[in-house]
């Protein structure tokens, strides 16, 4: 039942989603773009699964088997758990960025409320 | 001004014990959006390939091509530093320019006089924005005042005399800057708070953790027996490339390290080694040896990002050849590139913004009194 991950995902996605349109707490929208990329995680993850799968870690063969069985056998997807970390690492250099300004424009307008920001409308 | 006494009021009912109820703005908006991406992301996901899919065919190359190729075990580690190791190295430079954008977004307000022409620009934008700071330049200049600086000692005694003036000014200010923000005055400072507020002369459990540079000394000996563990753990974690783990587990651990430290000792204890003067070289070397490694493969091996590391046996630290050292410098790059960021955000002042009139009225104006004219439009002229 994978399919409750892929599930789990679409609606962490939309719980971001949510967060970052309706709120105007500067770090509510950031906690909601977060939220939003973690659910990345959580679907590569669920999509590298597979039934009954080992790790993708050719070290230590069970007894009888070799690298190369591993190889053929029935393993978890390394691809989608490589995209993953990548995914992690953006993830927390976005935030980084966020935060950074997170924090400049609330000194600069001594608050966190977006709607005080409004150089930028219209 | 409303949105502080607003927070101010969240606030105090936050600890009065009631819970603060936060309105939704745009429901509609969030509500539609929401639902309409939520119906594509399920219809979307419910067609994935599901546990019982084969695995694709780059899956099945990457696994078979793992051991012959790159005498490593690990699959994940020979995809992100070998088989998609210029993905890796756009991920490094995205992590370096975030790196960047943080210490440059966080850094405290510098005076820039050496830049060809930045000081006239700003003087002109000055002089709309706050008439009162350079009422002393003004009336020397015959019309365009921005002339003056650039046309030297050509002028009228005026000229001289407005130099001096804003000279004065600025050593004044440079003196001002030094007292609050400087070494010796804040380490001062520290020092007195630091008898005050040691948390080991307070009664466990009582209020003013906020206070102490360090932590109890329960907490300081555990972080100090956690933060070797850590320390070990990151370094085993990229050495031993053939296992699961790698150089971005390893260098996030690594920051985890001088951040516990810190957390739990004050920034003293990392003082010598958590400073943008000791960790931004050693990023940049590492962005270096990554370039470096992508460069070498396009030259000895045909491709960029290619091996041309000799292999070691399996199961050994350099078994990956290219793998390895790539991972082993991405430790260096996640560990200092988190603990710059990490730091440069924990170290961020306010000063870009010159304080509200009303502040300045209550901590005395002095020499910055004359900005307390100044509208929201002289940020400009702080940070430049």
């Amino acid at each position: 039942m994978i399919v409750a991950n892929y599930l789990a995902a679409a609606l962490m996605f939309c719980i971001g989603l949510h967060t970052a349109i309706s709120r105007r707490n500067l770090i509510k929208i950031v906690m909601g773009l977060s939220l939003m990329e973690a659910s990345t995680y959580l679907l590569l993850v669920s999509m590298a699964y597979r039934r009954g799968s080992t790790a993708p870690v050719l070290l230590s063969p069970p007894d009888g088997a070799t690298p190369q069985d591993l190889v053929h056998g029935n393993v978890a997807d390394p691809v989608l758990q490589n995209f993953c970390l990548t995914a992690i690492v953006i993830g927390v250099a976005v935030t980084a960025v966020f935060l950074t300004v997170a924090v400049r424009v609330t000194q600069h307008r001594r608050s966190l409320d977006a709607d005080d920001s409004r150089e930028l409308r219209g | 001004m409303a949105p502080t006494m607003a927070d101010g009021e969240a606030l105090e009912r936050a600890r009065a014990g009631s819970p603060v109820v936060e309105p939704v703005h745009r429901p509609r908006l969030a509500w539609t959006c929401t639902l309409a991406v939520l119906a594509v992301l399920v219809f979307g996901f419910l067609a994935l390939p599901r546990e019982g899919a084969p695995l694709p065919a780059i899956a099945r190359y990457a696994l078979e091509i793992a051991l012959p190729q790159w005498h490593i075990t690990e699959p994940v580690n020979e995809i992100v530093y070998g088989t998609r190791g210029f993905d890796t190295f756009g991920e490094t430079f995205l992590l370096l320019a975030a790196v960047v954008s943080v210490s440059t977004l966080a850094r405290h307000r510098e005076r820039r006089a050496e830049f060809v022409g930045e000081e006239e620009a700003g003087e002109q934008e000055q002089r709309e924005s706050d008439p009162d700071r350079s009422a002393g330049s003004a009336p020397s200049g015959t019309g365009d005042g921005s002339g003056n600086r650039a046309g030297g000692g050509d002028g009228d005694g005026g000229v001289p005399e407005s130099r001096e003036e804003d000279e004065a000014r600025r050593a004044e200010e440079e003196e001002a800057g030094e007292d609050t923000a400087g070494e010796d005055g804040s380490s001062g400072m520290r020092g007195s708070i630091r008898e005050r507020y040691s948390s080991d002369t307070n009664p466990l459990g009582s209020r003013a953790p906020e206070h102490s540079e360090a932590m109890t000394v329960v907490v300081r000996v555990a972080a100090r027996g956690a933060a070797i563990v850590l320390a070990v753990t990151a370094i085993y974690l990229t050495a031993h490339g053939f296992a699961p783990g790698g150089g971005f587990p390893g260098g996030a651990a690594l920051a985890g390290v001088a951040l516990l430290l810190y957390a739990a000792l004050g920034y003293r204890a990392v003082r010598t080694v958590v400073r943008p003067d000791v960790l931004e070289p050693v990023e940049m070397v590492g962005a270096c040896v990554v370039v470096g490694l992508a460069v070498g493969g396009f030259f000895w091996n045909g491709s960029v990002m290619a091996n041309w590391l000799p292999l070691a046996p399996v199961r050994t630290i350099a078994s990956g050849g290219l793998v390895q050292a790539f991972s082993a410098t991405e430790l260096l790059e996640v560990g200092t590139g988190l603990t710059i960021a990490i730091f440069a955000m924990l170290a961020m002042k306010h000063d870009w913004t010159p304080d509200k009139p009303e502040d300045q009225e209550q901590s005395t104006g002095g020499s910055s009194g004359d900005r307390a004219g100044g509208d929201e439009g002289s940020g400009a002229e702080r940070s430049g």
